[in-house]
C-alpha cells in the first residue's frame, strides 16, 4: 500500500539528502593558470533535538573546525542536488530554487515554479545529463513514471512528461528507483511492492529508454535482486564505468522487508537492454552484513558502505550505533578492501563520500565525534581531518568552488 | 491487584471514619434566594472560630460540633440575614434551610458569585487561574481568545476561526494539558466542542490548573488541566445571542434552562452555531521569511494573496433533562449532545503549501448520565457521577482533480491528492466511554478526603471510499483503556490558616493495536495483534498558608504523568513501528506563589504572583525512519519560570489588569540517542516556544447612564507576545535565523445593556491596528476585524 500518511515526515526526511547517481564523478581543482583559487566544502548537517538544518562552509577538508555555534546558513529548504557551486532544492511552497551559500546567509539565485510533474521523496529521484542538464524523475503514485528536463542555467524546465513504462498491475506500486546514464541511454532499475502488505515482489525490473525521446522503452525482469538501491535513492546506487552501467541491490532492514535477497552488484553491458546473466559480484554474507551505497571512485573502483546486520534491532540503529564501516569495492576484479578508520554511526542513507581523484573524503561521526577521514586510493593511508563540531547528522558534502 | 487494593484500603478508612464521625453532632442546609440557590452565603456560630460558606449548591455544613447552646448567623454581601438560637444534643444532626434576599444590580451579584469561587481557588494550595466570562459576555470572544489573556497559558491559533490551535502552560503543552467541561474530559469531544468555538456565554468561569492538578480531574495532565464550568445553580434563565463581522463571520448561541419547583423536573437547552469564510488577506512579508508566493505561468510572483478555501462552520445542540432535589438525588440528568463541523483546509504545516478542495467534516453525539448527592449515604459525604459514551466520525476528503496555490488552481493531478500520495476519502470512527465517580467526605471542619476514580476507553477505526488504500490496519478498532484513581487528603491547620491537601494517583492503562508492526531478532519485520498493560503512580502536594486575611502563601508539587498514547507504543500498522520500551512523558512540577489583596473603600487591589519549575522527561518525538518509523523518548526539558498579574477595581466602574509571564525552558537532553556523544544544543532554550508574554485589560462600565437599568460598558485589551526563534538560538548565524516576530495585538469593544441586562448589544473590533500577527513560522492569523452582537438574557 502506497505510503499515504508519509507526507507528514517529507521534510525530516528529505534531511537524508538526496544525490545524483551520476555525480560521484571526479572533480578536479578549478585551473585558470595562476594561483589556485581559495577552496569551499560544503556540509548540510542538522544540530539539536528536534533537528534543525544548516548549511556550513570551510575552506579545507583536511584540518580545522567548521562549527554550527554562531555559524553557518539555518534552512528550510529540501536540497535535491548540487553542481558548480549552486545548490538545488525545493522549498516549502514546492517551488524549485536554485541558491548559494556562505556561513552567513543564502542568496537565492532564481526561484520558479516546480510543477511539471509530482514530487514526494519516497518516488522521487534524478540524474545529471550533463553540467547544464538536470533531469527529475518521479512515479506519481507509485503508479506513472514522469520526467522534467531542466536547463539549470536558464533555470527553465526544457522537457517534461510522462515516461510510458507500464503502469504496475493493481494492487501494487513502483518503488527503489536506481538510474543512470550511459551515453545517451538512460537505465532505470526498480522494483514493486504490494499494496496490501508493502511486501516486495521479489523481483527487480529494468526499463531501458532512449533520450532524450524518452522513448524505444524496454523493460526486462531479473529474479535475482529485489531492491536496486535505496529508500528514495537520497545516495548514489549505480554508476557507469566504461560504458557499462554498474547497480547495486541492496535489500536492508530500513528499507524492505523481503532481505532474503544478496547485497550484490550486478551490471548493464554498453547498448544492452537486459541486466548481465552471467555477472553478479556478492558483496558480504547477507546474514550478517548490508551494504550500501555505490559511490564512484573511477577506475571501476566505488566506496561501499558495510554495516553490522547482527547490531540492527530497529530502524533507530542506523543512526545510533557505531556499526559501519568504509570498502573500497572494484567491480570489475571483484575485489574489496577495507578502509582503516574506526566504526561510525549515522552514515546510512546518506550523501558523506566525496572522491577527488585520489582523495576519497568520508564524513562520518565515530566514538570520538564528527570528522571528516581523508582516504588515498594508491596509498590506501588514513588520516582523520576536518571536524565538525556541534553537529548531530550529516546529509550531504560536496565542493562548492 | 493494587488498584484493588487501594480501593478496599479506602472503603476500609471511610467506613471506621464514618464510625468515628457519628458521635459529633453537626448542622446543615441549603440557603437559596428568589432565583435559586446561592453560594457564597457566609454561616457563622456566634463567639466561635466554627463557620462555613454555601458552595454552589448552596449548601453548607458545619460539622464536628460539640452539643451546647448556640447563635447562628447567616450573612450574605455583607449583609446579615438571618441570626438563630439553636440547641444541640449529642449526636444530632440538624438541617436548617435559609431563604436570603437579594440586593443590588443582578450583574453585580453575577459578580460577587465569581468572586467568591475564584477567591477560593486562589486561596487554594493550587496554583491555578480563576477567570470569570462575566465581563465578556456580550462579546464574541470565545474560550480560546479568554484563557489566552491569563497568566501562563499561551494558545498558539494557526489562522482564523476554528483553525488548529496548541495550547501551553507554564511551558509544557499539547497532549501535555487535559480539558475538562464540568469535570468530564474532553478528549473524545471532537473539533466541534473544542475551546476555539464554546461560546464564552456557555461558560461561567473556566479553571487553569498549573502543573499540579487535583485528583477530582483524573486525568493524565503532565502540565496541568483546564476545566471549563457552567452555570450549575441559577433556575430559571434564557440567554440568546447572535454575531455577525467580517470574514462573514456569524455566532448564535443559545443556552437556558427551567426548573419546576414542583416536580423537580429541569431542563437545560445549549446550542451554538459558528460559520466563518476566514477569507482574510494573507500579507505577502520577506522580511521574516514568510512571503506569499503566487506562481503565474512560469513566473513565482511575491504579493498579498486572500483566502479562498478556509471556511468554516460547527454547530452543537444539547438538551439535558434531569430531577433536582429529590431525597436520593440533588442531580439526576440525563443530556444528549451532538454536534457538526464542516472545515476546509486552505495551507499545510505553513502557509506555503496551499490545499484548495481538501475538507473535513465531523459529526459527533454524546449521551451523558450524571448523578449528584450530598450527604451520601452518612452525612458529609458527597458523591458526584458522570457516564458517558461518545461517537464521533469524521470525513477527510482529498480527492482533488487539481493543484492549487495562492493563485488558485493550478495544473491538473490525475493520480496523487492533496495531502496523501493518492485521492483518498477517509472515514474516521472514535468511540468514547468516560466513567467518573467522585467521592468527598468531610471528617470534620478541618479534614477532608476525596477518592475519585475515572475509566477512560477509546475506540479508533477507518475506512477508505475510493478503494485506494489497501493495507489499513484500522479495519478493526484500534484501542486504548485508562484507569485512573486519585485519592487526595485535606487538611486544615492553626485555625484553618494552613492547608495541606496531599494526594496519590495510580495510573493504568491498556492499549491494544491491530497489525503492530515489529522488528524481530531473526532480522525481519513482521505484524501481529499487539497488547500491553502497564501501571503508574503519580503524587504531590499542595500547601497554603494564610499570613494575614488577606495575603496567603502558596506552595505545590506533583510528579505527574502523560501516558503513552496506542500508536505511540505499537505505530499504525502502516508506516510507524512498535517500540514496547517506549515510557509514559513524566515531569517534576513545582509552584510557589502569594496573593495579596486590600480593600480600601471602594478600591480593590489584587496581586498574584508565582515562580514555577518543570523538570520533564522522555518526551515522545516522532523519529523517521526508513520502511517503518516509530515513536522515541527523546527530548528532556527544565523549566524555570515566574508569573504575575495585579488587578485594580474601583466599585463597578472600573477594571484594570495586568500580567505578564517569563519562561525559560531550556533543553535537558545532555547526550544524542545511543551514541553517547554531547548534544551541541544542550542548555540551549527550548525553540519555537514564546518565552515572554503579557496582558492588559481595562474595562470602565456605568450603570443608568441613559435611563434607570441600562449600563454602557467600555472594554479594551492588548496582548503582547515577545519574538522567539524557530530553531536553536546558539546555532547558524545570527542573520539566517528564522524568528517569529513580536505582536502586540489591541482589542476593544463597546456594550450597551438595558433593562437590568436583558437587552444587550456590543460592537467590536480585534486587531484594531491591523497588525501582521503570527502565533506559528509562516501561519499568519486575521487581520483587522469588526463584529456586531446582540444579546437577550433573562433569569
Amino acid at each position: 500500500m502506497l505510503k499515504t500518511n508519509k507526507n507528514q515526515i517529507l521534510l525530516i526526511a528529505l534531511m537524508f539528502a538526496v544525490v545524483a547517481l551520476s555525480s560521484c564523478s571526479k572533480k578536479s581543482d578549478p585551473v585558470d593558470g595562476g594561483e589556485p583559487a581559495a577552496k569551499d566544502y560544503s556540509f548540510l548537517v542538522t544540530a539539536g533535538t528536534p533537528s534543525a538544518t544548516y548549511i556550513l562552509h570551510a575552506p579545507s577538508l583536511t584540518e580545522g573546525t567548521a562549527t554550527t555555534a554562531g555559524n553557518g546558513v539555518e534552512t528550510d529548504l529540501t536540497v535535491v542536488t548540487a553542481k558548480g557551486g549552486y545548490y538545488y532544492a525545493t522549498n516549502s511552497a514546492g517551488n524549485l530554487v536554485k541558491f548559494t551559500s556562505d556561513n552567513k546567509k543564502i542568496t537565492p539565485i532564481k526561484e520558479i515554479p516546480f510543477n511539471k510533474i509530482s514530487w514526494a521523496y519516497w518516488s522521487s529521484f534524478y540524474s545529471w545529463k550533463d553540467d547544464k542538464t538536470l533531469i527529475f524523475f518521479s512515479v506519481n503514485g507509485g503508479k506513472q513514471y514522469e520526467y522534467a528536463t531542466l536547463n539549470v542555467e536558464t533555470m527553465t524546465f526544457t522537457a517534461s512528461g510522462n515516461i510510458n513504462i507500464p503502469v504496475p498491475p493493481t494492487g501494487y506500486y513502483y518503488w527503489g528507483n536506481s538510474a543512470t546514464f550511459v551515453g545517451n541511454k538512460l537505465y532505470i532499475s526498480y522494483t514493486s511492492n504490494a499494496d496490501a502488505t508493502d511486501l516486495s515482489v521479489d523481483e527487480s525490473y529494468l526499463a531501458a529508454i532512449d533520450y532524450p525521446a524518452m522513448n524505444n522503452i524496454t523493460v526486462t525482469k531479473d529474479a535475482r535482486f529485489n531492491f536496486p538501491s535505496h529508500y528514495t535513492l537520497h545516495m548514489p546506487g549505480a554508476f557507469n564505468y566504461n560504458g557499462t552501467a554498474y547497480f547495486l541491490n541492496s535489500p536492508t532492514i530500513w528499507s524492505t522487508a523481503m532481505q532474503n535477497k544478496p547485497f550484490a552488484i550486478y551490471k548493464v553491458n554498453n547498448g544492452s537492454t537486459t541486466v548481465d546473466a552471467s555477472y553478479v559480484y556478492e558483496l558480504t554474507d547477507r546474514t550478517k552484513e548490508e551494504a550500501m551505497g555505490l559511490f564512484n571512485a573511477g577506475n571501476g573502483k566505488a566506496i561501499v558502505k558495510i554495516v553490522d546486520k547482527t547490531q540492527i534491532d530497529a530502524s533507530s540503529a542506523y543512526a545510533t550505533k557505531f556499526i559501519t564501516d568504509y570498502y573500497v569495492v572494484d567491480v570489475v576484479n571483484k575485489t574489496k578492501t577495507k578502509i582503516n578508520m574506526p566504526k561510525s554511526a549515522g552514515g546510512g542513507y546518506t550523501e558523506n563520500v566525496l572522491v577527488e581523484g585520489d582523495d576519497v573524503y568520508i564524513a562520518t561521526k565515530t566514538a570520538e565525534g564528527f570528522y571528516i577521514y581523508h582516504y588515498s586510493l594508491t596509498s590506501q593511508v588514513v588520516k582523520r581531518g576536518l571536524k565538525l563540531d556541534g553537529v548531530n547528522s550529516l546529509s550531504r558534502f560536496e565542493r562548492m568552488k | 491487584m493494587l488498584f484493588r487494593k487501594i480501593i478496599l484500603s479506602f472503603l476500609f478508612l471511610l467506613t471506621s471514619l464514618f464510625a468515628l464521625a457519628q458521635q459529633k453532632s453537626s448542622i446543615s442546609g441549603i440557603v437559596t434566594d428568589s432565583l435559586g440557590k446561592v453560594e457564597g452565603v457566609s454561616i457563622v456560630l456566634k463567639n466561635t472560630k466554627i463557620g462555613a460558606a454555601t458552595n454552589e449548591e448552596g449548601f453548607y455544613q458545619l460539622l464536628d460540633l460539640k452539643p451546647g447552646s448556640y447563635t447562628l448567623v447567616v450573612s450574605y454581601l455583607g449583609t446579615v440575614n438571618h441570626t438563630k438560637q439553636l440547641k444541640l444534643e449529642g449526636g444530632e444532626h440538624l438541617s436548617l434551610d435559609f431563604v436570603v434576599k437579594q440586593s443590588g444590580h443582578s450583574l453585580n451579584t453575577i459578580a460577587v458569585k465569581g468572586q467568591t469561587k475564584t477567591t477560593a481557588l486562589k486561596e487554594s494550595g493550587f496554583s491555578a487561574n480563576g477567570i470569570e466570562t462575566k465581563l465578556f459576555l456580550n462579546t464574541t470572544t470565545d474560550l480560546n481568545q479568554l484563557l489566552n489573556r491569563s497568566t501562563g497559558v499561551k494558545v498558539r491559533e494557526q489562522g482564523g476561526m476554528g483553525s488548529d490551535f496548541n495550547f501551553s502552560l507554564n511551558g509544557l503543552s499539547g497532549k501535555q494539558i487535559r480539558f475538562f467541561l464540568d469535570g468530564v474530559p474532553m478528549e473524545s469531544f471532537g473539533s466541534a466542542m473544542g475551546l476555539n468555538n464554546i461560546p464564552v456565554n456557555l461558560a461561567e468561569r473556566i479553571e487553569v490548573y498549573k502543573g499540579v492538578v487535583p485528583v477530582e480531574l483524573g486525568a493524565d495532565a503532565l502540565g496541568g488541566a483546564v476545566n471549563i464550568i457552567t452555570d450549575q445553580h441559577t433556575k430559571q434563565f434564557l440567554d440568546a445571542s447572535i454575531s455577525y463581522g467580517s470574514f462573514n463571520t456569524s455566532r448564535a448561541a443559545l443556552a437556558g434552562r427551567f426548573t419546576d419547583q414542583k416536580t423537580g423536573l429541569r431542563i437545560n437547552i445549549n446550542a451554538f452555531n459558528n460559520y466563518s469564510d476566514n477569507d482574510y488577506l494573507m500579507r505577502n512579508n520577506p522580511k521574516y521569511n514568510a512571503a506569499i508566493k503566487v506562481t503565474e505561468g512560469d513566473q513565482v510572483i511575491l504579493k498579498d494573496a486572500r483566502r479562498f478555501h478556509s471556511a468554516f462552520r460547527s454547530s452543537m445542540g444539547q438538551a439535558d433533562v434531569g430531577l433536582v432535589d429529590k431525597k436520593w438525588a440533588d442531580i439526576l440528568s440525563l443530556s444528549f449532545t451532538y454536534s457538526n463541523l464542516y472545515k476546509e483546509v486552505q495551507t499545510g504545516v505553513n502557509q506555503d503549501k496551499v490545499y484548495g478542495q481538501v475538507n473535513n467534516r465531523e459529526q459527533f453525539f454524546m449521551p451523558a448520565l450524571k448523578y449528584k448527592k450530598q450527604n451520601f449515604l452518612v452525612n458529609g459525604l458527597t458523591v458526584n457521577a458522570t457516564a458517558s459514551y461518545s461517537l464521533n466520525r469524521s470525513n477527510v476528503a482529498d480527492t482533488s482533480s487539481y493543484l492549487y496555490g495562492w493563485g488558485g488552481k493550478g495544473r491538473p493531478e490525475p493520480i496523487s491528492g492533496e495531502i496523501n500520495d493518492i485521492k483518498t476519502i477517509y472515514h474516521y470512527k472514535n468511540e468514547a466511554a468516560t466513567a467518573r465517580a467522585n467521592f468527598a467526605y468531610e471528617l470534620n471542619s478541618n479534614n477532608s478526603l476525596n477518592l475519585n476514580y475515572t475509566y477512560n476507553y477509546f475506540a479508533r477505526s477507518a475506512t477508505e471510499d475510493l478503494g485506494t488504500v489497501k493495507n489499513n490496519a484500522f479495519d478493526k478498532p484500534n484501542t486504548i483503556g485508562k484507569n485512573i484513581l486519585g485519592i487526595a487528603l485535606q487538611n486544615n491547620l492553626l485555625a484553618k490558616r494552613w492547608s495541606n491537601t496531599l494526594f496519590a494517583k495510580y495510573y493504568n492503562f491498556n492499549a491494544f493495536v491491530r497489525n503492530a508492526v515489529y522488528f524481530s531478532p531473526d532480522n525481519s519485520w513482521l505484524k501481529t495483534d499487539s497488547e500491553l498493560s502497564q501501571n503508574f503512580i503519580g503524587y504531590g502536594i499542595a500547601s497554603r498558608f494564610k499570613v494575614t486575611e488577606q495575603f496567603g502563601i502558596k506552595a505545590s508539587y506533583e510528579h505527574a504523568y502523560r501516558l503513552q498514547e496506542g500508536d505511540e507504543l505499537f505505530g499504525n500498522g502502516i508506516d510507524v513501528a512498535s517500540n514496547k520500551n517506549l515510557k509514559p512523558e513524566s515531569s517534576d512540577n513545582i509552584n510557589v506563589g502569594m496573593y495579596w489583596s486590600k480593600k480600601v473603600n471602594e478600591h480593590r487591589f489584587n496581586v498574584e504572583g508565582s515562580y514555577f519549575y518543570r523538570e520533564a522527561k522522555d518526551f515522545i518525538y516522532f523519529t523517521v525512519g526508513g520502511l517503518y518509523s516509530n515513536y522515541d523518548n527523546l527530548g528532556r526539558a527544565k523549566i524555570n519560570g515566574a508569573e504575575a498579574e495585579m488587578r485594580y477595581n474601583y466599585s463597578d466602574l472600573l477594571e484594570f489588569t495586568v500580567n505578564a509571564t517569563y519562561q525559560k525552558a531550556i533543553n535537558n537532553q545532555e547526550f544524542e540517542l545511543g551514541t553517547g556523544l554531547k548534544d551541541a544544543t544542550y542548555k540551549d532554550r527550548v525553540p519555537n516556544q514564546p518565552w515572554l508574554y503579557g496582558n492588559a485589560s481595562f474595562s470602565i462600565g456605568k450603570n443608568d447612564v441613559f435611563g434607570k437599568d441600562t449600563r454602557l460598558q467600555f472594554n479594551a485589551s492588548s496582548q503582547f507576545v515577545n519574538w522567539f526563534y524557530l530553531n536553536w538560538e546558539s546555532r547558524g548565524s545570527a542573520e539566517s535565523r528564522n524568528k517569529i516576530p513580536s505582536q502586540l495585538i489591541h482589542n476593544v469593544s463597546i456594550s450597551y445593556s438595558l433593562k437590568k441586562g436583558k437587552y444587550n448589544i456590543a460592537v467590536e473590533s480585534f486587531n484594531v491596528t491591523n497588525e501582521l500577527a503570527y502565533d506559528n513560522f509562516r501561519l499568519q492569523k486575521p487581520g483587522r476585524s469588526f463584529a456586531m452582537k446582540l444579546r437577550y438574557f433573562i433569569k
